[in-house]
């Protein structure tokens, strides 16, 4: 609870404003669990594959480090698992997203 | 007190509580669920719903995970693979 009362409706929790402005440095970014070189879960490591195959250069954002982060992401989109793509700070989808539209071709025209 | 370093699940649910909850949300769809692992929390569901009709495909898959919101937060459903399609 923030005891300033001063901008309490505008004041963004500092999360949200984490996410943010990591969404507006990076134009595609993924947030998984582990790291690109070293993904820790089976739907993140498939992520990564496809981004890799499609030769994107990605931000990877590891949530296991930072547990308000991962829960955070999670309420910022309204999506409650990892990982999750960003690109140009819209949410894509999980990884069933990405290889359904690793399929029909739409994530080559989205990344572009 | 520290974050825990991973959450502890329930039991985690059974194939016929998993059908059910997407029965209610469209007693008329098409469904089909496989437990990936035999482990009760990594789940696969393929979803055929007139519901879906006019939903992007990111808003079919919010509504099919908006079924489970609770065990996903809870980690009672660890992974969630979906597959939708409009009827």
């Amino acid at each position: 609870m923030t005891a300033s009362g001063v901008n309490q409706s505008t004041s963004q929790t500092p999360i949200k404003e984490k996410i943010q402005s990591i969404l507006q440095q990076n134009r595609v970014v993924l947030f998984m669990k582990g790291t690109p070189q070293y993904p820790l879960c089976g739907f993140s490591a498939r992520a990564c594959a496809i981004l890799d195959d499609l030769d994107v250069p990605f931000h990877g954002v590891n949530v296991l480090e930072d547990e308000a982060l991962r829960a955070g992401i999670k309420e910022f989109g309204n999506w409650p698992t990892i990982p999750q793509l960003y690109v140009n700070q819209k949410l894509v989808g999980g990884s069933d997203i990405m290889t359904e539209m690793y399929q029909t071709g739409e994530l080559q025209e989205l990344v572009k | 007190m520290p974050p825990p370093l991973f959450s502890v699940t329930k039991p985690g649910m059974t194939l016929q509580q998993m059908k059910q909850r997407l029965r209610d949300f469209d007693p008329q769809a098409k469904i089909e669920v496989i437990d990936l692992t035999g482990t009760s929390n990594h789940w696969e569901v393929s979803m055929q719903s007139a519901l879906f009709k006019g939903l992007s495909r990111i808003e079919q898959h919010k509504s099919v995970m908006a079924c489970f919101d609770s065990e996903l937060k809870t980690g009672e459903v660890h992974a969630l693979s979906i597959k939708t399609q409009s009827l």
